[in-house]
């Protein structure tokens, strides 16, 4: 584990990118401090304004201040990404992690339902789970997160079947190493960093997946703003006030990529063999 | 080859059974039933006694396998109830919109296959040139990009400012060509990438060696031995890529008016009409595994190790 560290450490990028992650995440976590106005606010005669001083971003069809809108619309969503990602790595390496230790009949049968439940498109999957938890930004959170950790299951499950038939493994084994042992000093350390890889880089696609389903009205409620439920709103408005479709479309995708090149870099350090 | 197809569509059977008891379970399950649905929607709510009734002439008393064995032979007949919200039957939804669903999604593919082949081999050729590096920004901007941003982005371009395709609406070739480039481009991204460092892996492999001290010329290495080679993973991947592609498409059909498949389960959940979500759930799953089964063909043709090994066996 410490090798890791080291080696993460050492590389300059990463931990510039790394700072430029959190400093990101943060901002948009405190930005409706920074908010000028009341973000839910309605003034009938402030409609689809242009920028000016008061608004510095304009107004949206209800004469709210768009710039605060933007500055609340990204707390919940990152939150509940952070949420997703962290429980379902979690959540799904340890089930995968157990299936493997588990071994025999109960392995087998187990994987082969996960199989079959992944024969099911996950869009699809989250769209019943959704029907069945009811509309709403928690809700929904809820329903990507049971479907989304059967991923890392399968990925930690295969992992540690690879390094069940490796030679140290074995060799810890003939050597009487207890097998609790084995699976704290020798499996998970090795299975970790991988997992942590798949998990940066499966934050911004949870992110589109979570703002999809606001865009599609079954995430965030009105009048909460929502960076993707404010997509949805602008596109009626679009000829008038172009702005509206701009900045949160583009909020989500500086995210997106931004995690997207830590999820990369961390992968070339942790696991270099795909180039 | 062809015991290979046979035991891979035997093997589909408990799939495909798996998925059939889940959706069915869903209905089951569901707090919602076809009679207190059609009642809640006229306003009125007749006695307990009647609605149990009612429930029972539809044999919605009996047990979980009795129920879920009347379903699923009237499934199978083409029967799949009506919609709760519009009464239309179900099967009938489906004739009608799942059709467009495949279009786009074939014609995203078709726009993908055509760009990112190009982009890829073309990205592996010059590789750590310039072009190479636009390439790869390009597909590293692609897969970031949100589609449902994109695809407004685009509306906004092309249909508002430019005014050359129309914002919305199905049916028509010009009105496929927006949604199918909206969810072609996040494809292009990621397959062009993956085309490249396929084709990568192949370049250093000692039988194109051989074939270059043989005398071979560069265009006959690419066309008939790389990229064949480095397209079997790719094929792969494109299978389990419909996956995506399928639930992607709902995004972009709301966005763009299509009028597909995806929309009619969008309604489906928000009005909580089980029947149409149930049908929309077993006709994502089959397309998919077929999809898969069909890719898995594919290779199968392609790779003469698979062929091999599976003879074997």
């Amino acid at each position: 584990m410490n090798i890791w560290i080291k080696k993460i450490t050492e590389n300059k990028i990463f931990c510039l990118l790394l700072t430029l992650n959190i400093l990101l995440v943060v901002f948009f976590l405190f930005a409706p401090q920074f908010a000028p106005n009341s973000p839910i606010e309605i003034h009938a005669d402030h409609t689809l304004l242009d920028s000016s001083g008061q608004y510095p971003l304009g107004t949206d069809q209800l004469g709210r201040c768009f710039l605060s809108r933007l500055l609340y619309g990204g707390k919940s969503s990152l939150l509940m990404t952070i949420g997703i990602v962290v429980f379902i790595s979690l959540a799904g390496t340890t089930v995968g992690i157990m299936a493997a230790l588990a071994g025999g009949a109960a392995e087998q049968i187990f994987m082969r339902f996960l199989d079959v439940v992944l024969a099911i498109p996950s869009m699809v999957l989250v769209l019943v789970m959704v029907s069945i938890f009811g509309n709403g930004i928690v809700t929904t959170t809820i329903a990507i997160m049971s479907v989304s950790w059967i991923t890392y299951a399968r990925i930690s499950h295969s992992l540690v079947l690879e390094f069940r038939e490796s030679n140290f493994i074995k060799q810890a084994h003939m050597g009487g190493v207890r097998s609790v042992r084995i699976l704290f000093k020798y499996v998970l350390p090795n299975v970790f960093p991988h997992i942590i890889v798949v998990a940066t880089q499966d934050f911004g696609d949870k992110l589109l997946l979570l703002s999809s389903l606001s865009l599609l009205g079954l995430g965030a409620q009105p009048p909460t703003p929502e960076w993707g439920y404010m997509l949805s709103e602008g596109k009626q408005f679009m000829q008038r006030a172009p702005w509206l479709l701009f900045y949160p479309g583009f909020l989500i995708f500086i995210h997106v990529i931004m995690f997207n090149l830590l999820g990369d870099r961390l992968q070339d350090i942790l696991d270099p063999k795909e180039t | 080859m062809l015991r290979y197809f046979f035991r891979r569509v035997i093997a589909l059977v408990p799939v495909v059974f798996i998925v059939s008891v889940f959706s069915f379970a869903l209905l089951y399950m569901a707090p919602s039933d076809p009679i207190t649905m059609k009642y809640a929607k006229r306003g009125e709510m007749p006695p307990a006694e009647v609605i149990a009734q009612e429930k029972a002439a539809l044999g919605l008393d009996k047990g979980f396998v009795q129920q879920y064995s009347n379903w699923l032979t009237k499934a199978l007949r083409g029967d799949w109830g009506s919609s709760y919200d519009t009464n239309q039957p179900v099967a009938e939804i489906m004739k009608s919109k799942l059709p467009n669903t495949v279009l786009l999604t074939f014609s995203a593919v078709l726009i993908m296959l055509v760009f990112a082949y190009p982009l890829g081999i073309l990205a592996a050729v010059c590789r750590n040139r310039w072009i190479d590096y636009a390439i790869r920004l390009f597909s590293f901007w692609g897969t970031a990009m949100p589609t449902f941003w994109l695809g407004l982005l685009l509306m906004y371009w092309m249909g508002v400012r430019l005014r050359l395709l129309p914002v919305m609406g199905s049916g028509d070739f010009k009105h496929l060509v927006l949604p199918a480039t909206s969810l072609a481009i996040w494809m292009i991204a990621l397959y062009c990438r993956r085309i490249r460092s396929g084709i990568v892996a192949e370049i250093n492999k000692d039988y194109v060696t051989g074939l270059k001290a043989r005398g071979y010329s560069n265009t006959r290495i690419y066309l008939r031995h790389i990229i064949p080679n480095a397209s079997i993973s790719i094929l792969v991947m494109l299978g389990l890529s419909i996956g995506d592609l399928l639930g992607g498409s709902m995004v972009v059909e709301v966005i763009f008016g299509w009028q597909g498949i995806g929309s009619v389960a969008l309604e489906a959940v928000a009005y909580r009409d089980y029947v149409v979500l149930q049908a929309y759930v077993v006709w994502m799953a089959i397309i998919y595994t077929f999809v898969n089964l069909a890719a898995d063909m594919l290779v199968c043709l392609i790779n003469p190790k698979v062929r091999l090994t599976e003879k074997a066996v």
